[in-house]
């Protein structure tokens, strides 16, 4: 099975008390859940917002967006069920602990087998020994590690992630970077994540340099891309 | 403390003044400070309005009041202590005019009347009143206003009263000890002494419940002498003097402390509301504090600056309630005048001053476990956050202690306290356990269930403290909605109840032994029925185990406030079929002993009485000493007609009285016509319809619901808030839930049905719980206080409960509005 996301001539701009910023334009990219992928550039450049686009989560202001699996268009709320999030700060449940934040996604969805399914995934970040300790009581890369694992535990064809790594130290990072990465290859999953870290753009397949506007790949293994700065 | 940390403390609270969770705790804070100091001011200008009547409208130094004329003993000792008396008598007789006839209050008085002031009076009605120093003469009849427009008279009419004819002379306006007779709408009448003993009959006779009112001119040495001599001579007297309190002052202190233990509840609510605002801003609050400590401020001036912030909040609401305050209290005083005729608003700085004390004192306690939680914060925290929270044992205890402060201030009635805040403990017990029930069965139970609907049962369960909490806060509100309009309704329904009960159309209030008779002969002249009779004599409790009242208790009451005067002694050997036996046991006949005594179980606890008490009553001038030996209660189902007192058919041998009766009779529709020809031959047989009862009730009604309606309002707006804050302290959980669930493929419709069933659920253990406490209240409150039976209407319950639930969903879904309109890209940097 074969997922795609394609964005075509896409642009984007905000108004801001009166004023029209501009972020990119005519942006033409395909980002397949064969791959992983980084976004990288300084802060405010609109990282987060090409994230919002590819995800289905914000339109852009011109050209299309559209999702595809095997040759079917998807609509945004299917991506969005076949997606998982992982984000700077964590985003745990406070009142829930390790074991059942990681289910929580698949108990919305009434899967029977949540509690096993959650506790293969906590395994699988290496936190099996601390199932019943609430996000209060773990570090910051612990908690990161719980939040990879609830991303993953719904068999995503895309994880987003946005600045994984941004509340981490750096030798966390790199642990947290590593997990990411493995789980992706492991589950055929398509990684996108916006950073500002060098280390975690050169793991990815593919890394789109931002700045002023500009949307350049920087290193291109497989397929091609044209993005054209404002 | 410098002026650093001042300056400081005002700038945070200036920062913080336009977030939400201040206004939040502005809101709840301002409706306390609003709520007590209407309460108080209005209170102010009724006491106020009480002492100054007292004083300029006492009509004598001194009123001596009692059930029996005095002795010739007692007469001369009083002669040589007074310069002037007046004796005043007061009957009740029933007047008519042709086919028009009136329940009158007769008071008859001598050639010395008024001794003291003016009475004002008028020749026609429509004209201005002028004072004069002169009485009724004899055959003259004055009459009040109300009564001459009721019974349509005229200047210069005869009247005939008992067979004598008195011509109507003049319109009586004002009597200068017209307050001093207690407080009565009835509708009045005045005559010269002479009359009475010309009246035919006998019925206006001594034993005929005749009140006699010596008023006394003296000097203050006297004054002192007589009032000493009165409490041990005559211990059964009324004693009103310049130094003394007003009748009425009793009523209105107990309807102050009856609204201020409803505020005890109100500030219970607030508490809640508070708690939960407070949540996020204590988290901000030990952030900042952590930052200066680490800037080198010490601890004291951490806690100063959180002092200084809280003071001014405190402060700035002041005027405002304040002023708010003031109109209100205008608005209950304008309302309060058909009660209290002639009251005006009065300003008493000191009364404000120890509202507003007692009200910081009372918030300053619940701040203090907000207090101890900063004190313990320190400059690790900002590196490494704590979450758990140990001071939930502190803000129960001091909220606890804050309210126990607020109920001893206001509670005079030991039995009416436990009952409404014991019905509180039980209803929050409750609701506690509904909530864990519930939730911890139905997340069980959906464990392996697929859809949202487990998962919010899930969710729920795991937030159980904090659903607790807001089930808590909104149930508590609807407790005492649910009660205070239930009370309302039965209230206004209550005669309805009394008339289904009473058996009859007709109450016979008073009726001697050759009224009965006439009655009887009369019912089967005009095809009516006398349902039943019970027989009484007047008593009067003058000692309790040899102590007088007010020395065996000098707490208000209602019990006291009746037992002051003459009350019905009814004597029987078997239990009469609307009584049961509470306590003791009943005597049975033949019963040689005779000096035993059955007490209503409501007026042992009201008076404090037990088993084995001495009761000493006086009847007809003699006393006569009973041992209680039982204690009875109410049971509904056989007739209304029910006694405080009862004694043994031979304790009647042996008391030397006139045997008065009271029952009911079911008249036919021809007979209501023919009831005024009865009245003229026995113009002192007491008769009421239930209708005309229902009449005079619906005046004092009007105000009740009135009082009520303005404590309902207070209740729902604390409700709000009370939900507001539920929905505002978890605001930041809820958008990142819904967040959340948005990122797991989750439509923002799943989230609003999410919100809509969790708040379903809210409100249904709520409202459940609101019924279960107001069936505890009503059946302890209903009988004790106001003497109804409470019967809940399942109907009208279901009806409140489907209202209550759709209200606080919609409200909560409304309030909730902010959290439900979030997407994921709240979640990102």
């Amino acid at each position: 099975m074969s997922n795609t996301i394609s964005l075509a001539n896409v642009g984007h701009h905000f108004k801001l008390n009166k004023q029209k910023i501009s972020l990119f334009d005519n942006l033409t990219m395909k980002i397949s859940d064969k791959h992983s992928y980084t976004i990288v550039g300084p802060s405010g450049v609109g990282k987060s917002s090409l994230l919002l686009i590819l995800a289905g989560l914000e339109t852009p202001t011109s050209g299309s967006v559209s999702f595809e699996c095997n040759d079917s268009t998807l609509s945004n709320l299917a991506l969005r069920q076949k997606s998982g999030f992982i984000f700077q700060q964590f985003h745990l449940l406070p009142e829930l602990d390790a074991l059942n934040n990681i289910a929580l996604p698949l108990k919305l969805k009434g899967d029977k087998l949540a509690l096993d399914k959650a506790l293969f995934w906590l395994k699988q970040v290496g936190l099996e020994y601390r199932s019943k300790h609430k996000p209060s009581e773990l570090s910051g890369g612990e908690q990161q590690r719980v939040a990879i694992a609830r991303a993953f535990v719904t068999e995503p064809s895309f994880v987003f992630a946005d600045e994984p790594t941004g509340n981490l130290d750096e030798q966390t990072a790199i642990e947290i970077t590593e997990l990411m990465f493995s789980c992706c290859k492991v589950n055929q999953t398509g990684l996108v994540v916006v950073t500002h870290s060098q280390e975690l753009s050169s793991r990815a397949d593919y890394c789109y340099q931002m700045s002023k506007g500009k949307v350049e790949l920087v290193e291109n293994t497989i397929g091609s891309v044209t993005g054209v700065a404002v | 403390m410098n002026m650093a940390i001042l300056k400081l403390g005002w700038d945070q609270f200036c920062q913080h003044y336009h977030t939400s969770d201040s206004r939040l705790l502005r809101w709840t804070q301002f409706c306390l400070l609003f709520f007590l100091l209407t309460l108080s001011m209005t209170s102010s200008s009724i006491r106020h309005y009480l002492d100054n009547n007292l004083q300029q409208l006492l009509g004598a130094d001194i009123v001596i009041s009692q059930y029996e004329p005095l002795s010739i003993k007692q007469n001369q000792y009083l002669k040589s202590k007074i310069t002037s008396v007046s004796l005043n008598q007061q009957l009740n007789i029933t007047l008519t005019n042709n086919h028009l006839y009136q329940e009158v209050q007769l008071k008859v008085v001598d050639n010395n009347y008024p001794i003291q002031g003016n009475l004002k009076v008028s020749d026609v009605l429509s004209v201005e009143s002028y004072a004069t120093k002169q009485s009724p003469a004899s055959g003259e009849i004055w009459v009040g206003t109300r009564l001459f427009t009721s019974l349509n008279l005229k200047i210069n009419q005869l009247l005939e009263v008992g067979g004598a004819r008195l011509i109507v002379k003049k319109i009586v306006h004002h009597e200068p000890d017209r307050l001093l007779e207690g407080h009565s709408v009835a509708m009045r009448a005045m005559i010269n002494h002479v009359d009475l003993i010309n009246l035919k009959n006998h019925q206006v006779q001594i034993n005929d419940r005749t009140k006699f009112r010596y008023l006394i001119s003296a000097n203050q040495q006297n004054i002192k002498e007589i009032l000493s001599w009165a409490k041990e001579t005559i211990p059964s007297a009324q004693l009103v003097h310049k130094k003394g309190k007003h009748p009425l002052a009793l009523f209105w202190q107990r309807v102050e402390n009856f609204i201020g233990i409803g505020s005890v509840l109100l500030f219970l609510m607030a508490t809640i509301a508070i708690d939960q605002a407070g949540r996020r801003q204590i988290i901000n609050q030990k952030r900042f504090i952590a930052l200066c400590m680490s800037m080198g401020l010490n601890r004291g001036g951490c806690i100063s600056i959180n002092f200084v912030q809280w003071f001014c909040s405190f402060i700035t609401l002041l005027l405002p309630a304040f002023i708010l305050a003031y109109f209100a209290q205008l608005l209950a005083v304008s309302q309060m005048q058909s009660l209290f005729i002639g009251m005006e608003v009065h300003w008493d700085f000191i009364t404000v001053l120890k509202t507003v004390l007692i009200l910081f004192l009372l918030l300053l306690t619940f701040q203090i476990p907000q207090w101890i939680e900063i004190f313990q914060v320190s400059i690790s925290q900002l590196f490494k956050p704590t979450h758990k929270n140990k001071n939930v044992i502190y803000r129960v205890c001091f909220s606890i202690l804050s309210i126990a402060i607020l109920t001893v201030y206001y509670s005079d009635n030991a039995l009416l306290t436990s009952m409404i805040l014991g019905s509180l403990v039980a209803t929050i017990f409750l609701l506690m356990a509904l909530t864990w029930l519930v939730l911890t069965l139905a997340e069980k139970t959906t464990q392996g269930a697929m859809g949202l609907v487990p998962f919010s049962f899930y969710m729920m369960k795991q937030r159980l403290l904090s659903k607790t909490m807001q089930i808590l806060g909104v149930g508590l509100c609807a407790t005492l909605l649910l009660f205070t309009l239930s009370l309302l309704k039965d209230f206004s329904q209550t005669m309805n109840n009394y008339m289904r009960q009473h058996d009859g159309n007709l109450i016979i209030s008073k009726a001697q032994k050759h009224h009965i008779d006439a009655l009887q002969i009369w019912s089967k002249e005009t095809n009516s029925k006398i349902k039943q009779l019970k027989p009484f004599v007047f008593s009067q409790l003058v000692k309790i185990n040899g102590k007088t009242l007010a020395q065996h208790s000098d707490k208000p009451s209602d019990s006291m406030a009746t037992l002051i005067k003459p009350i019905r002694m009814h004597w029987t050997d078997k239990i009469p079929d609307n009584n049961s036996v509470v306590s003791g046991l009943w005597w049975q006949a033949p019963e040689n002993n005779w000096h035993q005594i059955s007490v209503e179980s409501e007026i042992m606890t009201d008076m404090d009485l037990k088993l084995g008490d001495e009761l000493t009553f006086t009847i007809d001038s003699t006393e006569y000493e009973f041992i209680v030996t039982s204690s009875h209660e109410f049971k509904s189902g056989n007739g209304s007609m029910t006694f405080w007192f009862q004694v043994p058919s031979s304790a009647r041998e042996n008391i030397i009285a006139t045997s008065l009766y009271m029952g009911s009779m079911e008249l036919s529709k021809k007979a209501w016509g023919s009831l005024s020809k009865l009245w003229q031959e026995y113009p002192s047989l007491r008769l009421t319809s239930v209708k005309e009862l229902a009449d005079s009730f619906d005046k004092t009604l009007g105000v009740i619901i009135k009082l009520v309606s303005i404590f309902s309002f207070m209740i729902i707006l604390m409700a709000l808030l009370v939900i507001w804050a539920c929905v505002q302290g978890y605001e930041a959980d809820e958008k990142i839930k819904n967040g959340l669930l948005l990122s797991f493929g989750q439509t923002k419709l799943a989230c609003l049905k999410l919100s809509i069933f969790e708040w379903l659920i809210t409100a249904l253990i709520a409202s459940s719980g609101a019924i279960f406490g107001t069936w505890i209240a009503g059946s302890l409150i209903y009988q004790s206080q106001f003497a109804l039976n409470y019967v809940p209407d399942p109907i009208w319950i279901m009806s409140t409960l489907f209202i209550s639930v759709l209200i606080v969903c919609l409200v909560g879904l409304l309030s909730n509005k902010k959290n439900l309109n979030v997407s994921i890209k709240k979640l990102l940097v």
